[in-house]
């Protein structure tokens, strides 16, 4: 890779001597490493715990207050991420210190006076190491905000959605505010599939989502609940407020058509609500239960409409 | 490099050895001589207060980072008056250290002399 076109890697080198100090520098700056030096264990420890984005530690074995051998462990011991790559300075004709170097958490050693294509060489490796771990690191956020969110919609799933409740419903109770919990069903939405295929369902869902989206605020959350069914968390949210936050979402929903492949479609929805100003008790199964209830009757009550309980 | 000074048959340093590591740089060469020397006064100070306290992992620490910079300059004799102060520290040896500490001495005004014109 070409140092010049991605960001510069962060490398520490722990060196109690000046002028291996230097030697190291010089080439390490050189190689295009943004560089920060340390001259002795302690003072390693302190940087690497100040700074967030040391990748790359270069450890002389023998320093004064702490030792290379144990600032890897601590180093291993503190398991941050990301993960840094550890070379170890060692003298020759030492082999033990090799070995607990390794099995202190070193990823690699070098011997002393060290041979400078050979560090680049094997900082080259390391890179390589930081590299792989960043991919699977990307991946797995990747894969985690995956099992949190719907597929279609990109709205928070159901398991999310319940688990942001059950956070905000702890915060209202310490900043002594109220909440709103909103279950939103698409009117006759199994006609819709029925009538022009799932595709089109599909598209209406879409849409449905972004409009609510977009009339919520920043700190409101909207997760799908079921198929047609859309679950709201309004924090900072009165009984009254509640009302207008209703009436604004069904206008918003059927105010205007859902364009489809199949043509605009007139599209409306159902809501029940409840907050924590009307509660006794207040859980998530009870704000989920209470709104579904509250569902049931603006259904019943002829849909298009919602229903406070 | 100029025409060697006192002893032409024993040099100081490995020049082509210590050039190989600078990158061939030989300005960079001249700082780290400079480095060195600076860096050997203060470590016989403290070899000496070592010596007389008898602290040992002083005297094998100093050592060993003296070894260790010596090696990096390809300084040959620096290195392995170096190495045998790292020994006698970890042999808890007080007089090998004094004459390595001796030995130090001698070789370091080699290096002075061979590096005279260079040193700020």
């Amino acid at each position: 890779m070409n140092p010049e076109h991605k960001n510069k890697i962060h490398l520490m080198i722990a060196e109690d001597d000046r002028v291996s100090c230097r030697l190291l520098e010089k080439h390490t700056k050189a190689w295009g490493f943004e560089v920060t030096i340390a001259q002795d264990g302690a003072s390693a420890w302190k940087v690497f715990q100040e700074s967030e984005n040391i990748q790359i530690a270069i450890l002389d074995w023998m320093m004064p207050k702490l030792s290379g051998i144990e600032l890897c462990q601590k180093i291993r011991e503190k398991n941050q991420e990301p993960y840094v790559y550890l070379i170890i300075l060692t003298s020759k004709n030492c082999p033990e210190d090799i070995i607990s170097g390794l099995s202190a958490g070193a990823d690699d050693y070098i011997i002393k006076p060290f041979n400078p294509p050979e560090l680049r060489a094997r900082l080259k490796t390391g890179e390589r190491i930081i590299e792989l771990e960043h991919e699977l690191r990307k991946a797995r956020q990747k894969f985690q905000e995956l099992a949190m969110h719907d597929g279609l919609t990109n709205l928070l799933n159901r398991v999310a959605i319940m688990e942001e409740l059950t956070g905000e419903i702890a915060r209202a109770y310490r900043t002594d505010s109220s909440l709103c919990t909103l279950m939103l069903d698409i009117d006759h939405f199994k006609q819709i599939n029925d009538t022009y295929g799932h595709q089109v369902g599909d598209e209406v869902l879409i849409e449905i989502a972004a409009r609510l989206k977009t009339e919520l605020r920043i700190y409101d959350r909207i997760g799908r609940y079921g198929g047609e069914e859309f679950f709201i968390v309004l924090s900072n949210c009165t009984w009254e407020f509640g009302h207008n936050v209703a009436n604004r979402l069904l206008k918003r929903i059927s105010g205007t058509p859902v364009q489809t492949q199949a043509g605009p479609i007139q599209v409306a929805a159902s809501i029940g609500f409840t907050s924590t100003d009307k509660l006794k008790q207040i859980t998530p199964e009870i704000m989920l239960s209470v709104s579904d209830k509250a569902l049931y009757l603006a259904k019943n009550k002829g849909r298009n409409c919602f229903v406070a309980l | 490099m100029d025409e060697k000074k006192d002893n032409p048959t024993k040099v100081p340093i490995d020049l082509e050895s210590a050039l190989d590591r600078t990158g061939n740089d030989e300005e960079f060469l001249y700082e780290l001589i400079n480095i060195y020397v600076d860096d050997y006064e203060d470590k016989k100070e403290e070899l000496k207060s070592a010596i007389e306290e008898e602290n040992y992992s002083q005297i094998q620490e100093i050592g060993h980072s003296l070894k260790g910079s010596s090696a990096n300059l390809s300084l040959t004799y620096m290195q392995a008056a170096s190495l045998e102060m790292e020994m006698a520290g970890r042999e808890k040896n007080l007089e090998t250290a004094k004459a390595a500490l001796k030995k130090l001495e001698t070789e370091f005004e080699q290096v002075k002399n061979y590096f005279a014109d260079k040193l700020v």
